[in-house]
């Protein structure tokens, strides 16, 4: 954990910093791995209708005449059950895992923040009470159960699957950050604050918020991979995104239908999510050694 | 055992027994919650549950009277007290798409889940914590090398495309496990005991069928397992690294105490610990994680007839396996954090530590 | 340390050899003369209970009804020898039954079972029973039972091909605490595991969602002719409840499973049946996809825009991978039905003009509206359609979105006009042999709505039409009002229909049959319509 700085100290990072902890993070050669393939994947994702061979294939188009043909040199990596081009809707297929984890986690984090600072701070009011025992529902079931149950209800599409996950998802972060600022409510610096008069706003949001940044971020980026595999799992069952929109979830239960004799369909798109999850977790645990003082 | 004095001792067991108690209590009243939170999701579901089950030939006046026999026209609260008074008589409803008793589903699918998730217990515990140890103690040879990026592609792949990874090159190429289900069609089971294939077919003495569930159930168990094996090794690999840095190994090093002793007695305990809150909470979210490679698998499993009872909008047996799940879940937690509070205060003590 | 790691070595190497060796041993030896036969997940066996084209299969075996369907579209006699309205009057039936009937158990089949039978049917409520409606069935004689209508309906002979008489004496034997008063559950849970039905077979076990098992009745009414040398009666079967395709394609090929009864393999699983030998297909019951367009939400409510989707899809792009099964579809309902008239445009093409000429004359601008399509999450034929009308359609620059909401959802969104998407898919099986099947539920003003009529259409000519076809005995006549009834609903455009396809049923070569093809759903898979031939398998 790093070492615990007042709002002052705070002012000084600057460049300083993000030059140290580019060298920190860079002297993993795994994590600097990760970072490439996460820009790589990012600038695919963003490009793709300019750089997929068939970017048509990833709407409103059939051609039962090219279905189920293994990979070629016309197409990468085959064709699925319509005829359409795997090796395009995979690559818009990322465009939706990253919306989904970039959306899920802009809408379940603020409020998990800030629910966990403020239950931290008003320590033995009911409204610590009230939140920590909503935060214990939510807590009581793995994330994906309630994601389902949620999703179920509501009409499958992109939307509202992210609407189920970020719904579950915030209680994560309350108890995170409801843990550190419990411990940090006690330290010097928020005392002194304290005494000079400082607002509770500026005490949450500039003392003890800045300290939980850390954890913050390697949560952050651990669970974007989280959050894709939950994404994929819903999809996997029918409850996200619609055909002809290609979800990486999607196609592998569309393809693992064709199992074993049109493997392609299927094993694609399972190597696409590894990668990227896999991209996603390597950068947080570049991230771990950045805020890390102890060396394993 | 303990080296503490019997005053510590008499301290930490008042405090642990209401401790215990209060986190008992505690996970009653939130699971108490969750089903209120769990009805009302499942009654607010678009959708009729009663023309559902009667399909879309039944007349009016037939899901009218279903309707009235499953108390779908009153308001919530006085559906959510009759299915309460039920449960309390042990009586969970009766499922709209098995159309039997839940409690009968649950005593059929809990079994095949359970083995399941002993089975990837038993596999992660062993060859993961193997792997870990060796990766740890040979640091930066071949071996570690190659754990640690099997650790880094073990966490990332989802386990449903691990589970079609392994359908594909164990099943299919190599033809060395069989794809699905729990045994071959034309093996009668066992004689129920335990519900758990295997063990009842041991109790039958049908050996034969043993071997056939244990090699249906190796191929999921190890694709639920994979992920734990990289995350659980992993750690264990860094406390194992951590640890041999410590003084009171390197002084038994120079001592001249044989290293087979010292890893044994004095290295794997601590490094241990870390891992083994981590190993609870895994086998718990087991149980939600299967359901994916049920599906692949086929195999009949709990995980799957929840996600079939949330898709058909079987209300009973939703809450039913949302509740359990729940159950499962938090007794995991307080057991864990039981045992982690018990295991690090008498180390602790033992060390001569802080 | 070394000790050790040789240790795991040692037990992995083992336990690797153990299954290899296993392996090389093979699995253990499953019956001769054993039949096994795929079902579907839950078979509800209860003929009063049995709704789905899965349980009538099941249900057809263990039970006989009164009449049974011809392959020609029409019902022949069978527990029934006789029947014939008294009076006149299509209100007011008799059925004399044949005699010497036994139930499984060896006692005799009476006027009193049927009786006891169709009360039954009628209170528990649920199953097919909602087709009878309301019927007080009086035992004249030992072997004539009075059927009393609520309504006059000429067709209820032809519904009774989903009555199935029980053992009266056996199930009020085994009734439990319920809510029928003296009849307590009416034997609801003894039925689930047992069953006291007058079929070829007898269910010996039944576990939910796994397997059902059944041996042949040996006594059976209609008696077990021999087919040639070495085709013998099955004597076991043994349903199954698998649904995942590449499992059924390892059964079948490895000789596991002899009848696949569920037909829902993709072309490519076809495919492989087809490159197989050993498997063959047959081709059971007709299926035909029906896509309803519904009339009441824009932008579907046009007749003319109707029209242009009729001839904007393409229709050959998905039927020519099904080649050799599947047709174009020319009516409303099978052809094997009497009184089936082709309906125009024929033939199905897709002929993108017309379907722009229709555009122009309806009262929409394609860019201004879109086009709500629904189909069941899951069912891959059914996107499949769904995807080829949506490219077809963006063709004409009509947008169409597309959904696949869970089961549940997909019935209630048909409901009410309002939330009825514009398209929604479903192919629907006949369930008693006559026209009336489709036309009754599909079209009358009374069963507008719901996934059976979700194109909204609500005409009073129709439902007299439709009435007046119920209540004319003359047999000569009906086909005269069904074609005025078909040529109505055609010229609405109520719906397109992409392809008519037979439910394909893959057998081993060994098993002889089906001696006869039904329309409906069900009598195929009864065995007594199967031989097997031993010295082949």
């Amino acid at each position: 954990m790093s070492k615990k700085k007042s709002f002052i100290a705070t002012l000084s990072i600057g460049r300083y910093n993000l030059s140290r902890a580019w060298y920190k993070f860079s002297r993993n050669p795994l994590s600097v791995f990760g970072l490439i393939i996460f820009f790589l994947i990012i600038f695919v994702a963003v490009f793709a209708p300019y750089i997929t061979p068939y970017p048509e294939h990833a709407g409103a188009y059939t051609n039962f005449r090219e279905a189920s043909k293994p990979p070629s040199l016309t197409y990468f990596f085959g064709t699925d059950s319509i005829g359409r081009d795997i090796f395009t809707r995979v690559i818009f297929g990322y465009r939706f895992s990253l919306i989904l984890a970039v959306v899920v986690l802009s809408l379940s984090i603020p409020p998990g923040i800030i629910l966990g600072l403020i239950a931290g701070y008003y320590q033995y009011t009911w409204i610590e009470v009230t939140i920590m025992r909503i935060t214990d529902i939510f807590i009581a079931v793995p994330p994906l159960v309630l994601a389902l149950a949620i999703a179920a209800m509501l009409s499958p599409n992109l939307f509202n699957q992210m609407m189920a996950i970020s719904f579950v998802w915030w209680t994560w972060y309350c108890r995170l950050v409801y843990t550190m600022t419990i411990s940090l409510c006690h330290e010097d610096f928020v005392y002194e604050a304290k005494l000079i008069g400082a607002s509770n706003t500026h005490i949450l949001l500039r003392e003890i918020l800045p300290n939980c940044v850390a954890p913050i971020l390697t949560k952050m980026t651990l669970d974007m991979g989280l959050v894709i595999i939950v994404g994929a799992s819903l999809s996997f069952i029918g409850l996200g995104v619609q055909p002809p929109k290609s979800d990486l979830g999607t196609m592998i239960a569309n393809g693992a239908r064709g199992l074993p004799t049109e493997w392609w369909a299927a094993v694609f798109p399972a190597i696409a999510i590894t990668l990227i999850i896999l991209a996603f977790n390597l950068v947080g645990d570049g991230l771990q050694d950045v805020f890390a003082v102890e060396e394993v | 055992m303990l080296s503490a004095s019997p005053y510590t001792r008499e301290l930490i067991n008042n405090k642990m027994g209401k401790y215990i108690i209060l986190r008992l209590l505690q996970t009653v009243f939130v699971l108490f919650c969750l089903s209120l939170l769990i009805f009302f999701i499942a009654r607010v579901m678009p959708g009729d549950p009663a023309r559902v089950a009667l399909g879309p030939l039944a007349t009016r006046e037939q899901v009218q009277e279903l309707r009235e026999e499953m108390h779908l026209d009153k308001p919530f609260f006085v559906q959510y007290y009759f299915w309460f008074i039920s449960v309390l008589q042990g009586d969970l409803g009766k499922s709209l798409y098995t159309r039997r008793p839940v409690t009968t589903d649950l005593k059929e699918f809990i079994p095949a889940t359970l083995e399941l998730m002993i089975f990837s217990f038993l596999i992660s515990l062993i060859i993961g914590q193997v792997m870990g140890v060796f990766a740890g103690y040979f640091r930066d040879s071949w071996f570690d090398n190659l754990f640690r990026v099997f650790s880094y592609i073990g966490i990332a792949t989802p386990a449903f495309a691990i589970a079609i990874f392994f359908l594909l090159i164990f099943s299919y190429i190599l033809n060395f496990a069989p794809a699905v289900g729990r045994l071959s069609l034309g093996l009668k089971p066992p004689p129920q005991i335990s519900g758990l294939l295997i063990l009842d077919s041991l109790f039958a003495r049908q050996f034969n069928t043993a071997f056939e569930a244990f090699k249906h159930v190796l191929l999921p168990a190890t694709s639920l397992a994979v992920a734990n094996i990289a995350q659980e090794g992993r750690i264990t690999r860094s406390s194992i690294i951590a640890n041999l840095q410590k003084d009171y190994i390197i002084a038994h090093i120079v001592y001249g105490i044989p290293m087979r002793s010292i890893i044994f007695k004095y290295l794997l305990k601590p490094s241990l610990i870390p891992t083994v809150s981590i190993m609870g909470l895994d086998f718990a979210c087991l149980i939600a994680n299967a359901f994916l490679v049920e599906t692949i698998f086929m195999w009949p499993g709990f995980s799957r007839y929840g996600v079939i009872a949330m898709l058909n909008k079987d209300l009973n047996a939703i809450i039913a396996v949302v509740l359990i799940i729940g159950v499962a879940y938090s007794l995991m937690n307080v057991i864990v954090d039981i045992i982690v509070s018990f295991l690090d205060p008498r180390i602790r003590l033992q060390r001569g530590g802080i | 340390m070394k000790m050790r790691r040789y240790l795991s070595l040692i037990i992995a190497i083992l336990i690797i050899g153990f299954c290899g060796f296993c392996n090389l041993v093979g699995a253990e030896k499953i019956d001769e003369n054993v039949v096994v036969i795929n079902g579907m997940p839950v078979i509800q066996p209860d003929p009063a209970l049995s709704m789905d084209w899965y349980d009538m299969q099941a249900v057809f075996n263990l039970y006989s009804p009164l009449v049974y369907p011809t392959p020609e579209g029409t019902i022949r006699p069978h527990l029934a020898q006789d029947w014939g309205v008294v009076d006149g009057k299509p209100d007011h039936w008799r059925f004399t039954l044949r005699q010497g009937v036994k139930f499984h158990d060896g006692s005799e089949l009476t006027s009193e079972d049927v009786v006891f039978s169709m009360d039954r049917f009628i209170t528990m409520g649920k199953g097919f029973s909602g087709m009878l409606g309301k019927v007080n069935a009086i035992a004249v004689d030992k072997y004539v039972v009075d059927f009393i209508l609520e309504k006059p309906n000429t067709v209820f002979p032809e519904i009774l091909t989903l009555f199935f008489p029980l053992n009266k004496h056996l199930v009020l034997e085994n009734i439990q605490a319920g809510k029928y008063g003296e009849f307590g559950d009416y034997g609801e849970n003894w039925l689930m595991t047992h069953d006291a039905g007058s079929g070829s077979y007898i269910m010996a076990s039944h576990k939910m969602g796994e397997s059902m098992e059944a041996t042949r009745f040996k006594e059976y009414f209609l008696g077990w002719e021999n087919w040639g040398p070495n085709e013998e009666p099955i004597e076991r079967l043994k349903f199954i409840m698998e649904t995942e395709t590449s499992t059924l394609m390892l059964l079948l090929k490895s000789g596991q499973l002899q009848l696949e009864a569920n037909g829902a393999f993709s072309r490519q699983a076809l495919k492989g049946i087809m490159d197989t030998k050993g498997l063959h297909l047959n081709q059971v019951w007709p299926q035909v996809w029906t896509v309803w367009m519904n009339t009441k939400v824009p932008p579907t409510d046009d007749v003319h825009f109707r029209k242009a989707i009729l001839y904007a899809y393409d229709y050959e792009a998905i039927l020519r991978e099904y080649a050799p099964f599947g047709a174009q579809e020319t009516g409303i309902y099978p052809s094997t039905l009497p009184g089936y008239i082709v309906i125009p445009p024929q033939p199905r093409q897709q002929n993108l003009e017309k379907a722009k000429e229709e555009l122009a004359l309806s009262k929409y601008n394609p860019a201004d509206v879109k086009v709500v399509f629904h189909y069941c999450g899951g069912l891959e034929a059914e996107e499949e359609i769904c995807l080829q009308l949506q490219a077809d359609l963006s063709k004409l620059g009509v947008n169409v979105e597309i959904v696949g909401p869970t089961w549940p959802q997909y019935a209630a969104e048909c409901a009410t006009p309002e939330t009825t998407p514009n398209l929604t898919i479903f192919m629907f099986p006949l369930n008693y042999i006559s026209a009336d099947s489709f036309i009754y539920y599909m079209y009358h003003p009374n069963n507008v709505g719901g996934i059976y009529a979700a194109h909204w259409y609500e005409d009073e000519e129709l439902g007299q039409l439709i009435d007046q076809s119920r209540e004319i005995l003359d047999f000569e006549k009906r086909p005269e009002i069904y074609r005025r009834i078909q040529e109505k609903i055609a010229s609405q455009v109520l719906a397109f229909y992409p392809y008519e396809i037979p439910a394909l049923f893959t057998s081993q070569d060994y098993l002889i049959g089906p001696k006869e093809t039904f329309s409906v759903v069900g009598p195929t898979v009864n065995m007594h319509n199967w031989r097997i031939n031993l010295t082949q398998k």
